[in-house]
């Protein structure tokens, strides 16, 4: 199947990419599936003019103008200035230590470093150790530096760290520690803890690293779907019509969006399946998440 | 030391000088076409001649305005396309005038694309104070700062900056704030620390001579200019880098004087406190900038030649006396109108002229930025430390 129209790639407002879209999407031939898990595959390629064209969206080229908010349906790319991602990086060496570190099951070795706070206010608020204090410190940088760009952060969201081995084709776990492939960005509002979103992604790392993305969104993907698979473009379906839609269009092509180091990419409101890939990469992948945080 | 000028109207009468600033053009011509620029004339290759320069120093030095010292600036042209025997030389003509050996100090400010090591060894030689026109990050140098073929410069200027930094030379940095700028005061200074910069000054984009509009002229200017510097304070104080900002001092210095009895004086706003002289020996004060352009009342501005002048005859010039007088009036009108006079001393004649055709007139886009935006955010920062550090004293 060829590409389609889905959510658009900008740079968000009051952002600049150094690199053009060119040099930062490719696009595949979709996935293989291995079990009920579901796997970008590796023939990566430049998009062509007109994949490209869908990609952009017809106001590729527009500017935002000094008020823009960002709108609901971009993926939008942003960049963190190396002063925070400095201070990330003294956190990591002042903090990550063993103690500090939660070791996935994984015989992968994905780890994840405990966030300040399981489910803390967008200005920080638990400071039980000094480890927790600097994170909460550079969380709150990072906040400061997300509201003067005037960027949508949820009322109530979670910055988690995640680091990754280098040379994976997925960067996601299932609850078992397994590489999990795509996956939708949040839970469902009925699940504990509910309704949680990943908002944005960034690349704390020294190298560059990539995220996948199903460029559509559900009612897109509903309406690719054969009549007979089509599922009620509901909030409770949404989750399931993905992984109906890549068991049926596994050839549906994929986008990877390459982060340098200190990029990011704000998701689209909504359900948005999304990987990442550190195939290539010398050094451990690390990466800022903020997601929503559920009220439970 | 202040020459006192007697035969010139009531009105204007008063103390000239002393000298702190000689702003003078090497050459009209600049090697790059920033398209902010006031200069009306950049791509003339004239030159100042040995001769002009002697007849400078020697109207100087022959003056009774020259106190404790002063600082040239060679400016209004990219000064690097002369080639660095001329300041040599040029040196050499003040060090022959200057019988009382009074400090002068030297500055180039430079767009830095011509830098090289015989650049860096006259530097270090004289000990020239280095100021770097550069506005951040390439995205946004470029946006201003470009060649006369519409490129981009960042690349090249950085190259000189690297040139500097390779020769331990030392110097501060120039970034005109434009519209755009506004929302990128985190990329500004991750732009400065990362390129050792620890001294900065930001210029806003102003309207002057044929610069007659700045994207700073939009309605919601002054609420992105206060969060610009609100956010840049933040990053600058905990960041530890030690970065200096001149607005910052400037301003924290005024509030720290309480502003009650001395406001601070405007060097621009008193008489041959600056002079400022064109490559042809051409000489104005007041707003530097005001040389070399053009108005109906003044003519340009110019109120001598050094070949055939003394300062103290272009004092006497009924054209001075008409820039005094509206100067000084437009000062008067700022103390009595303006609720930050005491943090202000009454602008910039320049910005006054060329923003409201009067030097007789007060409020300009300047001072609503860099006087009264700059005043309230930092009481906004310093007031709680204030407060606090009385509290902990009592």
């Amino acid at each position: 199947m060829n590409l389609h129209a889905g959510f658009p790639f900008r740079v968000a407002p009051r952002f600049h990419s150094h690199l053009a879209w060119t040099e930062r999407l490719q696009v595949n031939s979709g996935v293989e599936s291995v079990g009920e898990c579901f796997y970008a595959r590796g023939d990566w390629r430049a998009p062509d003019a007109q994949e490209l064209a869908l990609l952009l969206g017809a106001d590729a080229t527009a500017v935002w103008d000094a008020e823009a908010v960002l709108p609901s349906s971009p993926a939008a790319l942003l960049t963190l200035p190396s002063h925070l991602r400095a201070a990330w990086w003294s956190v990591a060496e002042g903090g990550l230590r063993p103690a500090s570190v939660r070791r996935d099951r994984s015989p992968l070795g994905r780890y994840a470093l405990p966030s300040p706070a399981p489910d803390s206010s967008a200005a920080g608020s638990r400071s039980p150790t000094a480890s927790d204090d600097r994170f909460d410190d550079f969380v709150a940088g990072v906040i400061e530096f997300l509201r003067f760009k005037r960027l949508p952060l949820p009322e109530r969201c979670q910055f988690d760290v995640v680091a990754s081995r280098p040379g994976q084709r997925s960067t996601r776990l299932d609850p078992t520690g397994a590489l999990a492939g795509l996956r939708v960005n949040c839970t469902p509002a009925a699940s504990a803890p509910p309704g949680k979103r990943l908002v944005a992604t960034m690349n704390l790392g020294d190298e560059a690293t990539h995220v996948v993305l199903l460029n559509l969104l559900p009612t897109a993907i509903a309406a690719l779907l054969p009549v007979a698979e089509r599922l009620p473009v509901a909030d409770s379906n949404a989750l399931a019509l993905w992984a109906d839609f890549l068991a049926t269009v596994s050839d549906y092509p994929l986008v990877r969006v390459r982060l340098d180091p200190g990029d990011g990419l704000w998701l689209p409101d909504g359900p948005v399946v999304y990987d990442g890939d550190t195939l290539g990469k010398r050094d451990i992948d690390v990466a800022l998440m903020i997601q929503t945080a559920g009220r439970s | 030391m202040a020459l006192t000028i007697s035969d010139t109207p009531s009105a204007i009468s008063g103390p000239i000088g002393p000298l702190d600033l000689l702003v003078i053009q090497p050459t009209p011509f600049c090697n790059l076409d920033c398209t902010y620029c006031y200069l009306p004339d950049r791509l003339n290759k004239k030159q100042i001649s040995a001769t002009v320069l002697d007849a400078l120093f020697r109207r100087v030095f022959e003056s009774d305005i020259v106190g404790g010292g002063f600082t040239v600036v060679w400016h209004a042209g990219e000064p690097l396309v002369l080639p660095p025997q001329f300041y040599a030389d040029a040196f050499e003509t003040i060090t022959r005038h200057n019988h009382a050996r009074v400090p002068v100090r030297h500055a180039l400010q430079t767009n830095a694309t011509l830098l090289n090591h015989a650049w860096c060894g006259l530097i270090k030689q004289h000990d020239l104070h280095i100021g770097v026109s550069v506005d951040g990050p390439d995205f946004l140098n470029d946006r201003c700062r470009t060649t006369r073929r519409g490129g981009g410069t960042h690349r090249r200027v950085m190259q000189g900056i690297e040139t500097l930094r390779r020769h331990h030379v030392a110097f501060h940095v120039i970034t005109v704030l434009t519209q755009a700028a506004l929302d990128y005061p985190d990329e500004l200074y991750a732009f400065y620390v990362e390129n050792g910069i620890d001294h900065v000054g930001f210029n806003i984009e102003e309207i002057e001579g044929p610069n007659e509009h700045s994207s700073l002229s939009a309605a919601d200017t002054d609420q992105r200019y206060r969060r610009f510097m609100s956010r840049f304070f933040d990053l600058v104080a905990a960041g530890g880098h030690g970065l200096r900002v001149r607005e910052f001092d400037s301003t924290a210095s005024a509030l720290l004087h309480d502003g009650t009895t001395h406001p601070p004086r405007t060097h621009e706003t008193v008489p041959f406190a600056i002079i400022s002289v064109d490559c042809e020996g051409n000489f104005s004060s007041f707003s530097p900038e005001l040389l070399g352009l053009r108005s109906a009342p003044y003519g340009d501005f110019v109120l001598g030649n050094v070949a055939v002048d003394s300062l103290a005859a272009a004092a006497a010039s009924p054209r001075f006396a008409a820039m005094h007088a509206d100067i000084a009036a437009g000062v008067e009108r700022c103390r009595r109108q303006c609720s930050y006079f005491a943090f202000c001393g009454g602008g910039a004649p320049v910005n006054k002229y060329f923003e409201n055709g009067s030097f007789d007139s007060t409020e300009t886009l300047f001072c609503r930025l860099n006087r009264k935006a700059l005043v309230d955010v930092l009481l906004d920062k310093l007031q709680p430390q204030a407060d606090e550090r009385r509290r902990e004293d009592s």
